[in-house]
């Protein structure tokens, strides 16, 4: 099996700033193969991509071989020169160019660009994929789904022998998906490997031929599909037989406490109803662009819906910007810490006590002790790591980056609070913590709007799961012994 | 049409605005609509014209030079050195002497810029001061005059005559002829600039590249995009424009002083920005920033012409700023008002 390998890894190891997020990998790929990568977020398959493709330099000892050929240091030019092609889950294109541009940069190297021959590549590249597009189109006038299949053409046009996907059905509708996996088995014919990261299994046991799990930097297994079952992979990917602990509201919920009806706001979200009862989590789950963001930003005072009304409390709700929602006790944990959440560079404490400053005044000043006083409750409180109160908040782990974030709200006195994925790029350790906190404020009265697009967290966590789809609430589970997480699946894909 | 429409609309309105100017002005001051007032506000707004190019190149990979000031006066006293000390029998090598200085400091920013990841704006406003500094320095301030001789000449030189065949003609313009072609050199320069930076950003590889590299950094580094390459042909570029424009400076007005250019760099980007450069980087527009340069000069000239303070000109500017800026922000905002946090999730 070694002898004939396409791409060989051998030791393959990266340490970023003295953390090692790959150990030890080898992995080999054959030509006319799809060979799934899996594994959590952090695992290391997006670092053994970037290696893969020279745009990181792995640690010293380990070897990288291409068609049995040791490569010692791989760039990204050379990586593509040698028929490597990567398409990254953030679509790494060029949005100012035109379609067939994209396609073509880098193919031809004439001192003058021959237009000609760059549109008349990339329509006949889209031809054989059976995608019709107009190749002289800005791609930041396309789709992102249909950016992804510019990225495929991409591919093909370099007569790659590797193409890695990374999550590519991220943003395809279904009829694009089908469209991929034929694209993928017509490419498969004609001996080029595939390496696919998905986090979606049943789309791995669709396409994959072999599979590689990862788990904390660590190559778990390599085995066919065959010798794989759902329940085997996501013991493997997660190392433990259960993955979250449910945590569900056991006594009797109270009384409606927020209550969202008919909310609009085109054409993120139409027609929005639901109510959050005392004492309940409720879930917000749907696929990336569903509208649940939106629907959260909405609700926090950030953008403004066309129609329907919000109640709190059983009296209207009525929010102007963010400072009236959090006057008014609504609070929204945004979805990406750091661009949206952290303030980098300061102090935890000054993170925690940033939109409560009016607490910490003593004669109409922030007092310093007062802000200090407040952290140490909340370090104490929900056990966030180190108690360093005076730590820059980007030394902090992922997980205590988002306690930081929680306590930061919890001092403004929620009445309710929306968490977007509260968990996401957190360890599994500090994803449990995150959890029970959000139950004890539940347990506590506050009215806890739960938005992920990890199922088996909304499943531990939600006592009630509301599903958006296209800007519409399509459906409403509650959570019980029966309800099966493939149902809901359905509902996620229409 | 109507894709035109859409694309070209900034084009179209800056068109607009210039003839609304220039209808204005023509009621209070007929002179403004003469050939001789035209060419007059195009040959005072080439050596602008010019370096407009570069900077728009620069703001296109993302970056800014606010040091194109200073660029202008170094290679200035530089041309004018070599202009004196061959007695302005050469100017074609005064010329290239500035263009070749200029290249050198503008390699020398892309350098910094690309090597040691600094902001471009906080490396040109160093280097700025280092070129000014220096130059005040070995200069005590003080300028070289006496340039004469064919260098003295060669901004207004005039290579083709006025069309003065047909009676018609001769009467409308009384007896000076249709000047259409008849431009200052400075002119003709202008647009050679243009056209070759055209060809550059349009038709070859490496011109790509560049908007490439303004267009996704990340993208362009993992398609093996060179980013110093792309960083240095636009520093450089920016910089050769610069010497060039400071010797059809030197030529016009014979003298070149250490403190020539003081300011230009704001001019430069606000043409730009008017003409719809993108500060994120990526998108060009030759027409925009030559529309943009008009604008200005329409205006500077209109004043002047109608007798309005030249204060105003700094105000009017500010003012066309806000609204070309805002214009462009006011259609990328989201429907619903205000515009919507970026949402991580939805990876563009």
């Amino acid at each position: 099996m070694q002898s004939n390998a396409v791409l060989e890894t051998k030791k393959i190891s990266k340490t970023y700033s003295g953390i090692r997020v790959l150990h030890d990998i080898d992995f080999s790929l054959m030509p006319g193969e799809v060979h799934a990568l899996v594994g959590e977020n952090g695992a290391g398959k997006s670092t053994l991509i970037k290696i893969i493709a020279g745009v990181e330099a792995p640690d010293d000892g380990g070897e990288l071989y291409f068609q049995g050929k040791r490569i010692p240091h791989m760039t990204a030019a050379k990586s593509i020169h040698l028929g490597i092609s990567v398409i990254y889950q953030d679509v790494s294109l060029f949005p100012n160019l035109s379609i067939a541009e994209n396609i073509c940069k880098g193919l031809y190297h004439d001192a003058f660009v021959n237009w000609k021959k760059i549109n008349g590549k990339a329509k006949e590249i889209l031809d054989e994929m059976g995608v019709q597009m107009d190749v002289q189109q800005k791609l930041r006038e396309i789709s992102i789904g249909k950016r992804q299949l510019v990225a495929i053409a991409r591919a093909i046009t370099f007569e790659s022998k590797v193409i890695v996907m990374d999550e590519p059905t991220a943003a395809l509708s279904s009829s694009e998906v089908e469209m991929l996996y034929n694209i993928i088995r017509t490419l498969r014919g004609k001996g080029v490997a595939i390496v696919y990261i998905s986090h979606k299994l049943d789309e791995i046991f669709t396409v994959a031929d072999r599979i590689t799990v990862l788990r904390d930097g660590e190559r778990i297994e390599t085995a066919p599909v065959s010798e794989f079952d759902q329940t085997k992979l996501i013991n493997m990917m997660v190392g433990r037989e259960l993955r979250f602990v449910p945590m569900h509201n056991h006594g009797d919920t109270g009384e409606v406490l927020f209550e969202v009806r008919g909310l609009t706001q085109e054409p993120a979200f139409r027609d929005i109803s639901f109510a959050c009862r005392r004492g309940e989590i409720v879930g917000l789950t749907g696929l990336v662009g569903a509208g649940r963001s939106e629907l959260a930003q909405a609700i926090f005072g950030l953008t403004h819906p066309q129609s329907g009304e919000m109640l709190l409390q059983g009296a209207p709700l009525k929010v102007k910007d963010a400072n009236d929602a959090i006057r008014k006790g609504v609070c929204y944990l945004p979805e990406d810490r750091r661009s949206q959440g952290l303030f980098q560079g300061h102090s935890m404490t000054r993170n925690i006590t940033a939109v409560t400053l009016g607490k910490q005044l003593k004669r109409g000043l922030i007092n310093a002790g007062l802000e200090l006083k407040t952290a140490e409750k909340y370090i104490r409180e929900i056990s966030i790591r180190p108690n360093l109160p005076h730590i820059n908040v980007e030394s902090l782990s992922g997980g205590n980056q988002q306690k930081a974030l929680i306590a930061r709200w919890l001092n403004a006195d929620p009445k309710l609070l929306i968490v977007d994925e509260p968990t996401s790029g957190v360890d599994v350790g500090a994803k449990l913590e995150i959890h029970k906190l959000l139950r004890s404020l539940a347990e506590q009265g506050v009215c806890v709007i739960l938005i992920s697009s990890d199922l088996s967290e909304v499943f531990a966590l939600s006592d009630r799961i509301l599903v958006m789809r296209q800007g519409r609430i399509v459906n409403e589970v509650a959570v019980g012994e029966a309800t099966q997480e493939g149902i809901l699946q359905k509902g996620l894909l229409g | 049409m109507r894709k035109i429409l859409r694309e070209k609309a900034r084009e179209l309105i800056l068109i607009g605005v210039i003839i609304v100017i220039g209808i204005i002005v023509t009621f209070i001051m007929p002179a403004f609509f003469s050939q001789l007032n035209i060419i007059n506000v195009l040959y005072s707004n080439a050596v602008f014209g010019i370096m407009a190019m570069g900077m728009m190149l620069i703001i296109t990979t993302g970056n800014i030079d606010v040091s194109v000031g200073a660029q202008y006066a170094v290679s200035g006293m530089v041309v004018a050195l070599v202009a004196r000390a061959t007695g302005g029998e050469q100017p074609l090598l005064a010329i290239l002497a500035g263009m070749g200085t200029g290249m050198a400091l503008g390699l020398m920013n892309g350098l910094i810029v690309a090597k040691l990841s600094i902001p471009a704006i906080v490396v040109t406003l160093g280097t700025l001061n280092i070129m000014r500094g220096t130059l005040n320095l070995i200069t005590s301030g003080n300028w070289i005059d006496g340039l004469t001789g064919p260098f003295a000449k060669f901004a207004n030189l005039r290579l083709l005559k006025p069309i003065n065949g047909l009676g018609v003609i001769h009467a409308i313009t009384g007896g000076k002829g249709l000047m259409v072609f008849a431009l200052p050199l400075a002119v003709y320069i202008w647009i050679l600039v243009m056209v070759v930076t055209y060809i550059f950003l349009y038709r070859t590889g490496v011109g790509r590249d560049i908007l490439a590299v303004g267009g996704n950094k990340e993208a362009a580094r993992r398609v093996g995009l060179s980013q110093t390459k792309a960083y240095l042909l636009a520093f450089g570029y920016m910089g050769m424009l610069a010497g060039l424009a400071s010797a059809i400076a030197a030529s016009k007005i014979k003298i070149a002083q250490p403190s020539n250019g003081t300011g230009y760099e704001m001019k430069l980007i606000a043409a730009c920005v008017i003409g719809g450069t993108e500060f994120s980087g990526g998108v060009a527009s030759i027409l925009g920033t030559l529309l943009g340069v008009l604008l200005l000069g329409v205006i500077d000239n209109g004043l002047v012409l109608t007798k309005v303070p030249a204060y105003w000109q700094e105000l009017a500017t500010g003012v066309i700023i806000i609204l070309a800026v805002g214009s462009s922000a006011f259609r990328t905002m989201k429907p619903g008002g205000r515009r919507a946090i970026k949402s991580g999730g939805d990876r563009k």
